[in-house]
């Protein structure tokens, strides 16, 4: 479990002045828990996700993973170990030559025996995808296959939680769906906690829960139904409504009465009644 | 006008493994035309548009522009800049000035315009991307989150007057309001200036109901190109390259497959109201119409 209180950061610009970045956030996040975190850009969504697995401490307030305080640099280690993040670029994260050497690099990094540092590489090479590409040099891949192979380096490491930090945008939908599709079962067979940065309302509606972050401070949350029934509220928090209750607010507006909230294309055929 | 002819490129073609990049692609691109450019994941998307400003070279074939072969001994590549801004996948490969003012007023600068003309030219271009002057100019570009990095990129581009402006994922990243308030800002600029545009995007949401065509490419080659109406409606070839259609076309397929006469190729929610409308109607369902 990941628990937060009262976190405060804020990053030094110019000579003297400091730019808030959060301000004030509280909350936990659960072991096999899928949390989706939006706000516009800007919004501290970034900066979160690096006090979650310590590459930034809070300036006042705590985080804790699995009770270890984040300040205290004597469990760093085991606080990387546990929290995976993918970055926003991709680049800042791939270190190796070979695709392979990269996915590899991590489950070296924690010392596991070579049989099963192989094993975790293949199977997350299968799960992204690579296998067919293992020996392709980093610097001849193109910018989704970058977010592919970061991806893959930090599913070999297995930890407790993984934050993907708009970890697909580059992706097409076919690799974006295997992404989800393989986060799914990381978090049934293993339990991992999953936080989804995301942009896309569509992805948003897959969590258990979302965050809504806002200017440095938490907005909003709840379930997605709960979040995305607030409608204009939504929008003006700088977000925008699922496709689906994109076209059940028109539709309504046309005079078609429908049931529910519908966020998904299933729900939508269900709420349309034909 | 743009031609690209018979364009192939191959990476490292001296090395072991070398990479086949492209292989003979040609299109044509009218004056103020907007062409969307779709494709898996290193199907070659940024290989062919960083050819139309001669970031590459093609290995074969010619990529003219206004009927000159930009790649012609001592063409003059300040040239091609100026009438084409690429704005690139990943904003931190454009981005290396101390301050966002100084980065969006490299281009211009570099174009010879004057040190009066660029406040006001840095400060227009920031506006279109909905970032205020007086909060990012003196910033760092290398401090800024994602999101507003990829806007100070576009900004950079913006703020040279291309005629031909080229966006390579020009939406991944930015805040649903700000992909939103951005395309439409270019699409205004086209109609008022002629601006000719090509988007390289994963999403065919943004790109069906504001594009003229659609180019399809596939592993290096150019596999379908149309209008979005007729693209949309080849769910297979679409799905050959592993792009999903959106989900407002997914549920009109739904209903199709269950019997209902509705057309498939709507562009955008908008036109799938009107669709489910007729069927509605059709039912007697419509409601207080
Ligand atoms: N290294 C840094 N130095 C100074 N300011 C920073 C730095 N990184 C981020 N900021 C600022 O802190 C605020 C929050 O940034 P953060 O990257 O957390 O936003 P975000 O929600 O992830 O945005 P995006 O959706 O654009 O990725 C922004 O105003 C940003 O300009
Ligand atoms: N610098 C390079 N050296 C060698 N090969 C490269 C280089 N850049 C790209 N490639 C290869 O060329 C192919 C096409 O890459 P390109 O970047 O054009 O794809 P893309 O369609 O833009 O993909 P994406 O949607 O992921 O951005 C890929 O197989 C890639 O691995
Ligand atoms: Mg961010
Ligand atoms: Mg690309």
């Amino acid at each position: 479990m990941i628990t937060f209180q009262d976190v405060f950061f804020s990053y030094p610009i110019g000579k003297q002045e400091r730019l808030p970045a959060l301000r004030g956030l509280s909350g936990e996040i659960r072991k096999g828990e899928f949390l989706a975190v939006l706000g516009p850009n800007g919004s501290g969504k970034s900066t979160f996700a690096k006090l979650l697995n310590a590459l930034l401490v809070p300036e006042s307030g705590e985080v804790h993973v699995f009770g270890w305080d984040t300040r205290d640099s004597s469990h760093l280690w085991d606080i990387r170990q546990a929290v995976g993040m993918v970055f926003q670029n991709p680049e800042n994260q791939l270190v190796a030559s070979t695709i392979e050497e990269d996915v590899a690099f991590g489950p070296e990094n924690l010392g596991l025996p070579p049989k099963e540092i192989q094993a975790r590489v293949e199977e997350a090479l299968r799960k992204t995808g690579l296998s067919g590409q293992r020996r392709t040099d980093i610097h001849a891949l193109s910018g989704g296959e970058k977010q592919l192979v970061a991806i893959a380096g930090v599913l070999a490491m297995l930890p407790s939680f993984i934050i993907f930090d708009e970890a697909t945008t580059m992706l097409d939908s076919e690799n974006r769906a295997i992404v989800l599709d393989a986060v799914r079962k990381l978090r049934e067979d293993h339990g991992i906690g999953v936080v989804l940065i995301t942009h896309r309302m569509e992805e948003a509606v897959l969590a258990d829960r979302i965050l809504v972050i806002g200017n440095g401070e938490i907005l909003l949350q709840g379930s997605p139904l709960e979040v995305f029934s607030l409608g204009a509220k939504v929008r003006s928090l700088g977000l925008d409504l699922p496709p689906m209750l994109q076209l059940a607010e028109l539709l309504r507006k046309e005079g078609v009465s429908l049931s529910g909230t519908p966020l998904t294309v299933s729900e939508m055929e269900g709420a349309l009644q034909l | 006008m743009i031609i690209v002819k018979d364009l192939s490129h191959t990476y490292q073609p001296d090395s072991p493994r070398p990479c086949r990049a492209l292989h003979n692609v040609s299109f044509t691109v009218e004056n103020g035309e907007y062409i969307g450019i779709v494709g898996r994941s290193g199907s070659g998307k940024t290989t062919l548009v960083q050819h139309i400003n001669r970031l590459l070279r093609p290995t074969s074939g010619a990529v003219l522009v206004d009927g000159q072969d930009i790649n012609a001994p001592g063409f003059p590549v300040k040239e091609v800049r100026r009438k084409i801004g690429l704005v690139f996948q990943y904003p931190e490969h454009q981005l290396f000035e101390e301050t966002v003012f100084e980065d969006v007023a490299f281009g211009p600068r570099n174009l010879g315009y004057s040190g009066s003309e660029l406040p006001g030219l840095v400060s227009e271009a920031l506006s279109l991307v909905g970032l205020s002057f007086d909060r990012y100019h003196s910033r760092s570009p290398f401090s800024l989150s994602g999101g507003e990095k990829r806007r100070v990129a576009i900004a950079g581009i913006l703020a040279m007057k291309p005629r031909v402006l080229i966006l390579d994922e020009p939406t991944a990243g930015l805040d649903p309001q700000g992909r939103e308030a951005i395309l439409h800002r270019l699409e205004r600029l086209r109609v008022e200036q002629g601006l000719t545009i090509l988007m390289v995007s994963h999403y065919l949401e943004e790109l069906l109901p504001r594009v003229d065509r659609l180019l399809i490419i596939k592993e290096g080659s150019l596999l379908l190109s149309g209008t979005p109406r007729d693209i949309i409606k080849q769910s297979r070839e679409l799905h050959g390259v592993g792009m999903e259609v959106p989900q407002f076309v997914a549920l009109l397929q739904r209903l199709e497959e269950k019997g209902h006469p509705v057309r498939t190729d709507a562009l955008s929610v908008r036109e799938t109201v009107e669709e489910l409308m007729k069927v509605m109607k059709g039912k007697g369902k419509g409601g207080a119409i």
